[in-house]
C-alpha cells in the first residue's frame, strides 16, 4: 500500500506537463469558439428561452354569467377607468378617490343598474390586497353578473400562485396596453415581440430591451413607446425589487 | 500544483457563469388597438380644358367616395383638405399640419377617356403606395358604381382588403302592401342604402333570403297555400312555406323544396353547391344539407325538438343553430358533416334567442334576444364564451349579419311610433355595436337584411 501510495505520488511531477498541455487545449478551445462566433455570428454563447425558466402570467377576471349583460360594449368601455400615467402619482389619487366603505360603492354601482333592490352588506368586505385595480375591476360588473377577482381566464384553466411577484406583473399589462396601438398596417399581420423591462425600487423604468424581435422595426419601437409612454409602474413590494432589477420581467405584445 | 488547480478551477467557474439559472415571467401585454390613421383628401387637380360640367361630376366622385370612408371612422379619420398641391411635383411641406399618415392625391385628365387619376403617398415611409387612374366614362356605368370602385382601390392599397363599398345588401320590403294586401318583395342595394332594385314580383310573403357566395343567387321562402286532403277526405287548401331561388343572372326563379310545412331559413355552403335548410316534412322541425343539383337530402340534426336558423361558417366545418332541446330556444353549434355530430350548447341564458350568425372568420356569433320586452343584439364567441351586448334603447333589433369583412353588422330594428304604427328600417353598426348608418328610410318596413359576399 504504502508502495502504491509513494508510487503515485512519484510520478507527481510528471504529471505536470500533461495538465499544462491539458489546460492550454481547452483555453485555446474556448477563444476559438469565442473568434468563430464573432466572425461567423454562430451565436453560440446566446441563450435561448429554454435556457431559463419562464412563467406566462395572465392576468384574469372570472365572470360568471348568470343573465343577458345589461351594459353594452361601448357602454364598458367608456366605464373603465383610463390607465395611470405615472403609477406611483395615480396609485395616491386612486386611494384619495376610493370611497371610505368599499362595499357601499360595490353595491351602489350595481343597484345604479339594477331595477332590483340589493341589500347592503352589514360589514365591510374584506378588501383584496393585490395589486389589480378594484375600480376597474368594479366597472367590469354586468348587472345579474357576478364577478370575482380569479386566477383562471374563462374557458382556459391556469394555474398561479397569487404571490406579491405575480399579482405585480400580473398588473403591468393594464397600465401598458391603453398605449399599445397599431396602424393598419401592422394590424393582422401575426407579429410578435417581447421586451426585458428592467424596474427600480421605486417603479421606475431602468432600461427596456428587446428580447424577441418581430422582425419589424416599427412594430418593435412602438412597444417599445408603449412602456415608455407608461412613465412609471407603481412602486414593488420590497421583496420582489431584485427580481425586478435583475430584469426578469418580459412584456409580450401580443404575447 | 495547487496554483495551477485553483487557476482552472477558476477558469472553468467563469464559464460556467454564463449558464446560471435566470427566472423570466412573459406576461401578455395582449392585442393592439389600431391606431386611427389620419387620410388626407388633396384637392382634385384639373387638366386644362375641362368643362364645368366634367367638374361637377369628379366633384360628385370624388363627395360619394369621401362618405364612404366615412363609414370606416373607427378605423379612418378623414381630412378633405383645401390646400392645392401638385400631382406631379407632390409637396409634403404644405399638408404637415394636417399630420397625415396617408395623402390621397388626383389629377382628372379629360377627353375621350376622363381618367381620375390617383396617387397614395405613405408618411411612415414616406413612398407612394398607389399610382393608377380609372375611366368616369365607362359605358352604362353611374357615377356611384365607379366611386365605390375607385374608394375600394384606395382602402385596398391602404390596408391590403376589401372594403364593402362594392358589395350590396339584399331586403325584404313591404312598400307595395295595401291595407288589405300584404306584399312583402324582395329588393337589393348598395352597402349604403342606395341605388334600390326591386328583384321579385310574386306579389306574396317572401322572408328568409341568404345569398350565394358567388353573388348570382338567392335563396328565399314564400307563404303559398296549397290543396291538401283534410281528416274527412274532402281537399283543404292550407299554407306552406316553399323554398326558391332566383337566379340574378337569367333574372329566373325555380322551386327549390316544397315538402309539405316548412322549407326556410335555407343558406349556401362556401361552395354554393350545397345549401342547408330547415325541413318540417316529417313533423318536427330539423335541419338538412341539400345538393342544389341532385336534390338529395341529408340530415343534419335529429333531435326531437325543433332545430332551426343554420348558419356555417367559411370552411364549412362548423354550424351554428338555433334548437329547444334544452326547453328554451337556445344557440348551439356541431360540425354539419354528419348527424348530431359534436354538439355542443353556447348559450345558456336569456329568455328567446334567435337568428345566430358567425362572423366571417367563423369566431363570433352575431343572435338576437328577447331583453325587456324587445329584441337586443348580442354577441358570443363560437366557444361560448365572451358575451356581450350590441344594442340598447334603439328600438326592437333583430336579423343581424356580418359584412364580408367582418369589420359590420346590418340589421332590421323596430321603433314603436304609437299603438297603431310602428317604423321598421335597415341600420348598419359597427362591431363593437356603435350605429354608423341607417341605410333604408320611407321604404315600408324593411327587414331580413343579407349582406352579399
Amino acid at each position: 500500500m504504502s508502495t502504491s501510495f509513494e508510487m503515485r505520488y512519484s510520478n507527481q511531477s510528471n504529471l505536470k506537463p500533461y495538465l499544462i498541455k491539458a489546460v492550454i487545449f481547452h483555453v485555446s478551445f474556448v477563444v476559438l469558439a469565442i473568434i468563430l462566433n464573432y466572425l461567423f455570428g454562430l451565436n453560440l454563447f446566446k441563450f435561448n428561452d429554454a435556457d431559463y425558466k419562464i412563467e406566462v402570467i395572465q392576468s384574469a377576471v372570472r365572470v360568471d354569467v348568470v343573465g343577458m349583460p345589461k351594459l353594452t360594449v361601448k357602454e364598458l368601455k367608456e366605464a373603465v377607468v383610463e390607465a395611470p400615467a405615472k403609477g406611483e402619482e395615480k396609485a395616491t389619487e386612486v386611494k384619495e378617490e376610493a370611497p371610505k366603505d368599499e362595499s357601499a360603492s360595490f353595491s351602489s354601482f350595481l343597484s345604479q343598474y339594477s331595477k332590483k333592490n340589493v341589500d347592503k352588506p352589514k360589514g365591510k368586505t374584506k378588501g383584496s390586497e393585490n395589486a389589480i385595480d378594484r375600480k376597474k375591476l368594479n366597472n367590469l360588473v354586468l348587472e345579474g353578473n357576478k364577478v370575482s377577482q380569479g386566477t383562471s381566464l374563462v374557458g382556459d384553466s391556469l394555474k398561479q400562485e397569487m404571490t406579491a411577484y405575480t399579482t405585480y406583473v400580473g398588473n403591468l399589462p393594464n397600465l401598458v396596453r391603453p398605449n399599445w396601438k397599431l396602424p393598419s398596417y401592422l394590424m393582422d399581420k401575426d407579429l410578435k415581440c417581447r421586451v426585458r423591462v428592467f424596474i427600480s425600487k421605486t417603479g421606475s423604468i431602468i432600461k427596456t430591451e428587446i428580447h424577441e424581435s418581430s422582425g419589424t422595426s416599427e412594430f418593435d419601437q412602438r412597444a417599445l413607446r408603449a412602456i415608455k409612454e407608461v412613465g412609471a409602474f407603481p412602486t414593488p413590494p420590497n421583496e420582489i425589487v431584485s427580481r425586478l432589477a435583475a430584469g426578469d420581467v418580459i412584456l409580450g405584445f401580443p404575447l | 500544483m495547487k496554483k495551477m488547480l485553483t487557476l482552472i478551477s477558476l477558469f472553468f467557474l467563469t464559464l460556467t457563469a454564463f449558464a446560471q439559472d435566470s427566472n423570466l415571467t412573459i406576461i401578455a401585454v395582449g392585442d393592439a388597438d389600431q391606431e386611427k390613421d389620419v387620410l388626407v383628401f388633396t384637392p382634385v387637380e384639373f387638366s386644362d380644358g375641362v368643362s364645368d360640367a366634367l367638374k361637377r361630376k369628379v366633384s360628385e366622385v370624388k363627395e360619394i367616395i369621401l362618405k364612404d370612408f366615412g363609414f370606416y371612422k373607427h378605423k379612418f379619420e378623414i381630412k378633405n383638405s383645401s390646400v392645392a398641391n401638385s400631382y406631379s411635383s407632390f409637396s409634403l411641406e404644405k399638408l404637415k399640419e394636417e399630420a397625415p399618415s396617408y395623402i390621397i392625391s388626383w389629377r382628372f385628365e379629360g377627353g375621350e377617356s376622363e381618367n381620375l387619376k390617383t396617387k397614395i403617398f405613405r408618411i411612415s415611409d414616406n413612398s407612394f403606395i398607389f399610382d393608377g387612374s380609372i375611366s368616369l366614362n365607362i359605358a352604362g356605368e353611374p357615377n356611384r358604381r365607379i366611386a365605390h370602385l375607385s374608394a375600394n382601390r384606395i382602402y385596398k392599397a391602404i390596408t391590403e382588403k376589401e372594403s364593402i363599398f362594392n358589395t350590396k345588401i339584399v331586403f325584404v320590403s313591404d312598400i307595395h302592401s295595401t291595407r288589405n294586401d300584404i306584399r312583402k318583395e324582395l329588393y337589393i342595394m348598395d352597402f349604403d342604402g342606395e341605388r334600390k332594385q326591386r328583384l321579385t314580383f310574386n306579389n306574396t310573403m317572401i322572408i328568409s333570403p341568404a345569398i350565394s357566395p358567388d353573388n348570382s343567387k338567392i335563396l328565399y321562402s314564400v307563404m303559398e297555400s296549397r290543396w291538401q286532403k283534410g281528416s274527412d277526405g274532402k281537399p283543404n287548401k292550407v299554407k306552406n312555406l316553399n323554398l326558391y331561388l332566383l337566379d340574378l343572372i337569367t333574372k329566373k326563379n325555380r322551386v327549390v323544396s316544397n315538402k309539405v310545412g316548412i322549407n326556410s331559413g335555407a343558406i349556401f355552403d362556401h361552395s354554393g353547391q350545397n345549401i342547408y335548410l330547415t325541413l318540417s316534412t316529417t313533423g318536427n322541425a330539423d335541419i338538412y344539407k341539400m345538393n342544389l343539383t341532385s336534390h338529395s337530402l341529408t340530415k343534419v340534426t335529429g333531435h326531437y325538438s325543433d332545430d332551426v336558423d343554420p348558419s356555417i361558417n367559411q370552411d364549412g366545418s362548423l354550424m351554428t343553430f338555433l334548437s329547444g332541446r334544452s326547453g328554451r330556444a337556445m344557440i348551439y353549434v356541431l360540425d354539419p358533416n354528419g348527424v348530431e355530430k359534436n354538439v355542443k350548447r353556447i348559450s345558456y341564458v336569456g329568455k328567446y334567442n334567435a337568428a345566430p350568425r358567425f362572423s366571417p372568420d367563423g369566431k363570433e356569433i352575431v343572435f338576437s334576444s328577447w331583453v325587456d320586452n324587445s329584441f337586443d343584439l348580442y354577441k358570443i364567441d363560437s366557444n361560448g364564451t365572451n358575451l356581450v351586448r350590441l344594442t340598447k334603447n334603439f328600438g326592437s333589433n333583430e336579423e343581424a349579419n356580418f359584412s364580408p369583412d367582418g369589420e359590420f353588422i346590418v340589421f332590421t330594428s323596430q321603433k314603436v311610433i304609437s299603438s297603431s304604427k310602428a317604423l321598421q328600417n335597415v341600420y348598419i353598426m359597427n362591431r363593437d355595436g356603435e350605429i354608423v348608418a341607417q341605410i333604408t328610410e320611407n321604404f315600408g318596413k324593411s327587414f331580413s337584411p343579407r349582406w352579399s359576399n
